[in-house]
């Protein structure tokens, strides 16, 4: 058998000032990967038009006018959607469509990558347009989709006290604005502001395009140049990052909603970055303290106090915040901070065992080797690190390098954590309330 | 032992399969990725909650959310260390899962497959329940039964069950209530495992890089003298009428969310005909509700559904339905229309050119299934604890007509198979 998770590194192509072409060549997957990023800094006056613009544009082209065309002729290439979507990474908003079309060999003779291709390039140049602007009744069916999305952010508590947490550590931050934007930004999107809006897109953001798998090169890099290429490019903004400063006291809010389970929140700042000449060591502190399987906080906060179900640190490394956060019941709020908060401390103070350290190496290498194993993990991989713009690293590279990382290092960065805020958002609702109404 | 291995054309694969002498059903699927994945599954779900061992006389019930309890429980062990520790060593991740009606015990690795498959098999067939594991067990749960109750889109969904079913164990939720669970003890649990965790109940899949021969030396290794206990389940027949019209809740939303139930009872008990006909559900789903049908287009157009709006089915031995979930503002009208749809327009959208788009993409979904080691896996012991086979699908795929579809979509929309559940805002 031959050996998998061979090495591969993305071929990078510039196209035009500020537009790049990425391909992974691999044939181990019976589908291609493509995918059209655009990127600009986040700003509360174009977020939600660059929210809209991949929803708009996949509603319908000048020769294909309806969803139901552009959806029939997406079912034709052997279903390959083409997924619009919009995110934001530290202060960076990212949109734009992704695909996952099957290779030719299983597609009875169709070259269904090349027209995906074809097709997403049309959605961007070629979207329906009346009087040279965008089509008045997509643009407003889909601020109203997205007014909804915003609205509904409210259902999900666990997103919801993670969020609410970061938005309370940075009020003015850039990283604090939704990707969607707010109601408020979205109400004024009209077809004029979204039109300017695609064109500024098309003219002026950085422009990356990823695309993994079996590809004739040459084909692939005439095809993408005389698509993306010819158009007259202005100067990119240069993508920052904004640093959250220290708290001096720790900022503690909380918030009475009607749910039965209490999630608490602490927000973190630390000084390490994504792009951090050693990345490897903030990752296996991630997983003695959250990831591996006999992490500190499942091992002790779960498992041996039950207090509860999940618990787990998520961090924004290029921003450089963690948010630990969990579901507890509401009375176990004090416990619970102070549960998680000895975690911490004991990875502050060296505490780990071998043991410990040696199953958070195993579980690192593990989950980095695994990347391979489908085309968004590894373009995720490569992509993340070009936008921190630290040195970039392969799996083998990090996995090799985090095998030498002492107890010594995770205390150095553990120590690097602040506690900024904590959150709790205090369920208010008894048992049985809330429940049916059959008829 | 007879070994066999089955190959398929179109989507170039192969496994291996064999039973062990144990009993366990064991597949062997090669795939050059960076991690390789072994599952094993029991057909033990939450609909299983009433049965009876060989020589018992009478059917006993056990408390609701039993089997996803019995999950969180069997990664401890006699010699008090955690399966998690034990994984840790081999550099495996391991997770476990319960639905309706199977409960599954998974790891993957890069490095240790054979390790790790060894702790993976030991962990299951080694119950070790106390007063003292129990209880603490029980707090845990009980926040996942909370967090599970606060989530709008849950309860919306388990609504639709609880208006469909009137008697049948799915209407109840998969993880039970925090009173229910309080009720299970290390008997329960020990009663529970000793029925269904018999290796004749049970399939095995190692997708990866993985030889037939090593898995077999840990099979022997780990299930060594175990012996078959026959147990019988039962769960409630009930026709394809729904139980109630409506089922209405009230949370913290942004605006109503509405499921739309549609009760099936026509049940093949040939596995392959069940399989052949949850083609044609996935054929209706896209053909008649997906995004390229003038259905979908329409209520778009109207805002009475959102990108959220999905539709999803169950089909296999015990129940059958298929369901359509939205936020909505107004889940009336949607009603109303799907209600109009479904006796007038809806066949007549089964068309020749409709079916063949559908088929492209039914074909595309399952060829993209063999592109993980995890999907592979989890398919492969899905279907085959329903009885069926994995690559027949690709002849059901090939041999499927149109005129076929329109038959099961005659027959499974009748207004008195519907249901309604909404949670509207506070």
């Amino acid at each position: 058998m031959r050996k998998a998770g061979h090495k591969v590194t993305p071929e990078r192509i510039s196209l035009n000032d500020g537009v790049s072409l990425n391909i992974i060549p691999g044939d181990k997957f019976k589908t291609n990967y493509i995918s059209v990023r655009f990127l600009c800094p986040i700003d509360k006056s174009t977020v939600s038009e660059n929210a809209l613009l991949p929803y708009v544009l996949k509603r319908g082209t000048m020769r294909l006018p309806t969803m139901t065309d552009v959806n029939k002729e997406c079912q034709m290439l052997y279903g390959s959607d083409i997924d619009p979507f919009v995110g934001k990474t530290a202060d960076t908003q990212c949109f734009g469509f992704v695909s996952y079309p099957l290779r030719n060999r299983y597609t009875e003779g169709l070259n269904v990558t090349e027209k995906v291709l074809g097709l997403m390039a049309e959605m961007i140049f070629s979207p329906l347009k009346t009087d040279g602007k965008l089509c008045r009744d997509y643009v407003e069916s889909e601020k109203k989709v997205l007014s909804d999305r915003v609205r509904a952010q409210i259902n999900n508590k666990t997103r919801y006290a993670i969020r609410r947490c970061i938005e309370e550590m940075g009020k003015d931050d850039p990283s604090t604005i939704p990707e969607t934007g707010t109601l408020e930004t979205i109400e004024t999107v009209t077809e004029d502001t979204l039109t300017k809006a695609l064109e500024k897109a098309i003219c002026s953001y950085r422009i990356e395009i990823w695309c993994a798998g079996e590809f004739d090169r040459e084909a692939l890099i005439n095809t993408v140049s005389r698509l993306f290429a010819s158009r007259n490019r202005q100067s990119t903004s240069p993508l920052t990052v904004s640093q959250i400063k220290e708290a001096k006291t720790v900022n503690r809010v909380t918030e009475d909603q009607p749910v039965k389970q209490g999630k608490l929140s602490l927000g973190f700042t630390t000084s390490v970055r994504s792009s951090d000449p050693e990345p490897w060591k903030y990752s296996l502190f991630l997983q003695v303290l959250s990831s591996s399987p006999v992490s500190k906080l499942f091992t002790n906060v779960r498992e041996k106090l039950s207090l509860c179900y999940y618990c787990y640190a998520l961090p924004d490394k290029p921003k450089g915040t963690l948010v630990i956060t969990s579901g507890i019941e509401v009375e176990n709020e004090r416990i619970a901070e102070e549960a998680i908060l000895n975690e911490l401390e004991s990875c502050k103070k060296g505490m780990i065992t071998e043991e410990e350290l040696e199953a958070a190496r195993m579980s690192l290498i593990t989950s980095v080797k695994s990347v391979y194993d489908d085309h968004g993990s590894i373009v995720h991989w490569y992509f993340s690190q070009q936008l921190s713009g630290g040195r970039i690293f392969s799996p083998e590279e990090f996995a090799e390098k985090a095998a030498s990382v002492t107890v010594a290092d995770i205390s150095d960065i553990a120590s690097t954590l602040k506690l900024h805020t904590v959150y709790f958002l205090n369920g208010t609702q008894k048992e049985n309330e809330g429940e049916e109404d059959g008829q | 032992m007879d070994i066999k291995t089955v190959k398929n054309e179109l989507l170039g694969e192969e496994y291996t399969f064999f039973t062990h002498k144990s009993g366990l059903k064991i597949y062997v699927f090669p795939k050059d990725l960076a991690s390789s994945y072994a599952l094993i599954g029991t057909h033990f779900g939450s609909v299983d909650n009433t049965f009876r061992l060989e020589g018992e006389d009478d059917f006993v019930t056990v408390p609701d959310g039993v089997a996803h309890f019995l999950e969180h429980k069997m990664f401890e062990n006699e010699d008090g260390e955690d399966t998690f520790v034990k994984f840790s060593r081999t550099g495996a991740n391991a997770n476990a899962y319960t639905s309706f009606n199977i409960t599954a015990y998974l790891c993957s690795c890069v490095d240790n497959l054979y390790p790790s498959l060894e702790v993976l098999l030991r962990s299951v067939f080694s119950p070790y329940f106390t007063e003292e594991n129990v209880k603490k067990e029980q707090g845990i749960i009980a926040q996942e039964i909370r967090m599970g109750e606060d989530n709008p889109s849950n309860a919306v969904q388990y609504g639709m069950l609880e208006g469909l079913y009137e008697k049948h164990s799915v209407r109840i939720n998969i993880a039970g209530t925090v009173p229910s669970i309080m009720q299970i003890t290390p008997e329960t649990l020990y009663r529970c495992h000793s029925a269904f965790y018999n290796p004749s109940n049970m399939v095995l899949c190692v997708c990866g890089k993985a030889e037939v021969n090593e898995v077999m030396r840990i099979a022997d290794l780990t299930l060594d003298g175990i012996k078959p206990v026959p147990v019988e389940s039962i769960t409630e027949k009930e026709s394809n009428k729904a139980y109630k019209a409506r089922i209405e809740k009230r949370m913290q939303v942004s605006k109503p969310l509405c499921c739309i139930g549609v009760k099936d009872d026509k049940i093949s008990s040939d596995p392959e005909q069940r399989s052949k006909r949850s083609l044609a559900f996935e054929m209706i789903t896209s053909i008649c509700f997906g995004s390229s049908s003038d259905f979908y287009r329409s209520l778009y157009d109207e805002g009475l559904i959102s990108p959220s709006f999905g539709v999803w089915f169950e089909h296999n031995e015990s129940f059958s339905f298929l369901s359509l979930y939205t936020d909505t503002d107004d889940p009336e009208k949607l009603f109303e229309r799907f209600s109009k749809y479904t006796q007038d327009g809806l066949v007549e959208s089964i068309t020749d050119e409709s079916f063949e788009r559908t088929r492209r993409v039914a074909l595309s979904s399952f060829v993209k299934s063999f592109d993980s080691t995890d999907d592979i896996a989890n398919l492969l012991v899905t279907i085959s604890l329903e009885g069926a086979d994995i690559f027949k699908y690709t002849d059901h795929l090939r041999n499927i007509t149109a005129d076929y579809v329109r038959d099961v979509a005659k027959e499974l929309f009748t207004p008195e198979a519907y249901t309604m559940s909404t949670v509207r805002p506070l």
